[in-house]
């Protein structure tokens, strides 16, 4: 297990800058996250790890030791593409052994490490097979397995999961979890779905077009977002953002937006003075319907949508002329359209952003450390 | 209504008719007229009698020395030629991809290397024949080196020289061909290589060969029939000479059918040596098959 780093990144494709300074320590035996949209720079940064890139600035090291320069074939590493570039002429066996008979290992030791793998992974029954002619979660365990059965000193993931379908997705994210901790492998894995990062990630890098908006571990990128796009990105339905202003009424500080209002004295500070456009932010899952006598902020609003998201249902709520609040609401909950309903939230689960999307408060209930 | 159904049935082949009438008047009926001849003894430089002979065309071309001593030549001819060019132009493919980068430079290069095969054949020959002869540019050459100058065309190496031409001229072909099969397996199957942290030549062996095999195996069929059918070079460079030493079955046969005018025997030699090229494209693509 080696800890990897990689220090002020920076490499462009012609005009496009696709890293912009990245840095990162990625832990031996941890389960590293690269989280961010199509085009955010993910597999760059992976290919540069992996020694397919070089990248223009910065440097990378592994356990200290540079190895910007170090070619592909001489660093250790193994990856996992998108498309899972298995060899198609050759068979599954063929597929896994590759690395090995690189590495000139004896016969009966390729045989044991495959079978090892194989078991784990439950493919032995297709080791005679041709990827060509196996399923598309098939095929994916067969490019983890030849990733996995050299022994990397780190296993790269580029968006393993987006090709597959649904339900296989959901079982893969155990297995990822299961077999980081069965091979105690250093994993990185880059991936567009905050659910993946949410599921399995102990650190989580968020890129946004080749910047690091943050890195942390994922809770912490949750519950102490730095900034509006980490806000947003991670967690689905996506956080409810409201624009509005901070006014002072009655010695107390109120966020306000037309109708609606949110007193956030203890939130704010002596920052209040400074801040005039201030962007409110509450998750779906903190609105709650209906008459809730314990929660301190309370709305009103009429029902514009339903929608049944598996077995839960996300419920969108008019609650002013220009805003619309996303509310989850766990399980099937029916409810019409154009039904007047009541929604509320604690006063605690608000965030705050400045105008330029920088977090200005967190919810409380990570200060409380629930 | 009945009527307009059939006539409509019927275009089709209206519309086919006159490609039909010209592939048997072309191609079927003198194929078949080739069998009846070949069955003949017949020179119609003589006499316009034909005489009855049977196989016995056919047994006195299987016994012909000079018959089958141009096979030989042709195998050599054939064989090495070939196999010289399909593996000439795979490694420049190769090398093309490997090493020059820039899309621009390599599509220059790979231009000038397809233009010897834009020449015409009979273009080529003479250029060479003025190029080879005893004291010709490319013996100028050697002597300005230090070399002593080599007799291009003396019976040992003429057969070789327009091997060499025709090396220079076809290499493009297969060049060509690797060249569009290399582009095209997939990049991402070399970057999985290197991270498994396979050598070079383990790539070439185990991604980049085995994804070439059959657009190559099609590159040696195209020059192998080319060459089969091979008669320009030696016609304009060597007319057969010196002695036989160039003659291969086909400039042999059209000596026999056209300038000797033993038409029967000629017929019965170009049907055995269209049998052997049938059988020779059989067993080729069994073999391509099966590697």
């Amino acid at each position: 297990m080696i800890t990897v780093s990689v220090s002020h990144l920076v490499k462009r494709y012609g005009k496009k800058v696709a890293l912009d300074d990245v840095s990162a320590d990625i832990e031996g035996g941890s389960f590293f996250c690269i989280l961010g949209e199509p085009g955010a720079g993910k597999t760059t940064l992976l290919r540069i790890i992996a020694g397919l890139e070089i990248p223009e600035e910065g440097n990378v090291f592994f356990d200290g030791k540079e190895v910007t320069l170090v070619p592909a074939q001489k660093r250790d590493v193994a990856m996992v593409f998108q498309d899972f570039a298995l060899y198609p002429h050759l068979t599954v066996f063929e597929n896994i052994a590759s690395p090995l008979r690189a590495s000139r290992m004896e016969e009966n030791r390729i045989r044991d490490s495959i079978q090892l793998v194989a078991h784990f992974l439950k493919i032995d029954h297709l080791l005679d097979r041709s990827p060509l002619f196996i399923s598309g979660g098939e095929r994916q365990r067969v490019a983890i397995a030849r990733a996995l059965v050299k022994k990397p000193k780190i296993a790269l993931f580029d968006e393993p999961l987006v090709n597959l379908d649904f339900k296989i997705r959901e079982d893969m994210r155990a297995q990822f979890k299961l077999m980081q901790k069965e091979f105690k492998q250093t994993i990185v894995f880059a991936t567009p779905d905050p659910v993946d990062a949410m599921s399995m990630a102990d650190q989580v890098l968020v890129l946004h077009e080749g910047k690091v908006q943050q890195l942390s571990t994922v809770w912490e990128a949750y519950f102490r977002p730095a900034n509006l796009f980490v806000a947003t990105y991670l967690g689905f339905p996506p956080m409810n953002v409201i624009e509005g202003e901070l006014r002072t009424i009655n010695s107390q500080t109120v966020w306000q937006a037309s109708s609606l209002q949110v007193e956030v004295t203890d939130r704010v500070g002596g920052e209040r003075e400074k801040e005039r456009t201030v962007l409110l932010g509450i998750r779906p899952e903190h609105i709650v319907l209906g008459e809730e006598k314990e929660l301190k902020v309370r709305w009103e609003g009429e029902v514009v949508l339903s929608e049944v998201v598996g077995s839960d249902t996300i419920v969108h709520v008019r609650v002013d002329d220009e805003v619309v609040l996303r509310s989850f609401v766990p399980g099937i909950y029916r409810v019409a359209v154009g039904e007047n309903v009541k929604v509320g939230f604690e006063r605690g689960d608000v965030y705050l952003f400045r105008e330029n999307g920088e977090t200005l408060a967190f919810p409380k209930r990570f200060w409380k450390g629930e | 209504m009945f009527q307009a159904k059939s006539r409509k049935i019927k275009t089709p082949y209206y519309l086919i008719l006159p490609p039909q009438f010209l592939i048997w008047v072309v191609v079927i009926f003198p194929l078949i007229w080739a069998v009846y001849i070949s069955f003949h003894d017949w020179n119609p430089t003589i006499s316009p009698q034909r005489t009855f002979v049977g196989i016995g065309n056919y047994l006195a071309v299987l016994r012909d020395i000079r018959f089958l001593s141009a096979l030989g030549r042709m195998l050599y001819y054939s064989g090495l030629g070939v196999t010289i060019q399909l593996v000439l132009g795979t490694v420049i493919a190769l090398a093309l991809v490997e090493y020059i980068r820039s899309p621009r430079i390599r599509t220059t290069v790979l231009v000038l290397f397809l233009l010897p095969m834009m020449m015409a054949e009979a273009v080529a020959a003479q250029m060479w024949t003025l190029l080879i002869t005893d004291t010709g540019t490319i013996n100028n050459i050697l002597v300005w080196l230090g070399f002593s100058p080599v007799g291009w065309r003396a019976k040992e190496l003429a057969l070789t020289t327009i091997m060499i031409v025709d090396i220079w001229q076809w290499t493009a072909l297969p060049l060509l061909i690797a060249y569009a099969a290399r582009i095209s397996i997939p990049e991402g199957l070399y970057e999985s290589a290197r991270l498994d942290g396979a050598s070079k030549w383990l790539i070439l062996r185990r991604i980049t060969l085995p994804y070439m095999r059959v657009p190559l195996a099609i590159a040696f069929l195209l020059r192998f029939m080319d060459s089969y059918k091979f008669l320009d070079k030696v016609f304009i460079m060597t007319y057969g000479g010196p002695g036989t030493a160039t003659e291969l079955p086909t400039f042999y046969l059209y000596q026999t059918a056209f300038s000797y005018f033993k038409v029967g025997y000629g017929a019965a030699m170009s049907w055995i040596f269209g049998f052997i090229a049938i059988v020779a494209m059989f067993l080729f693509w069994r073999l391509a098959k099966s590697v």
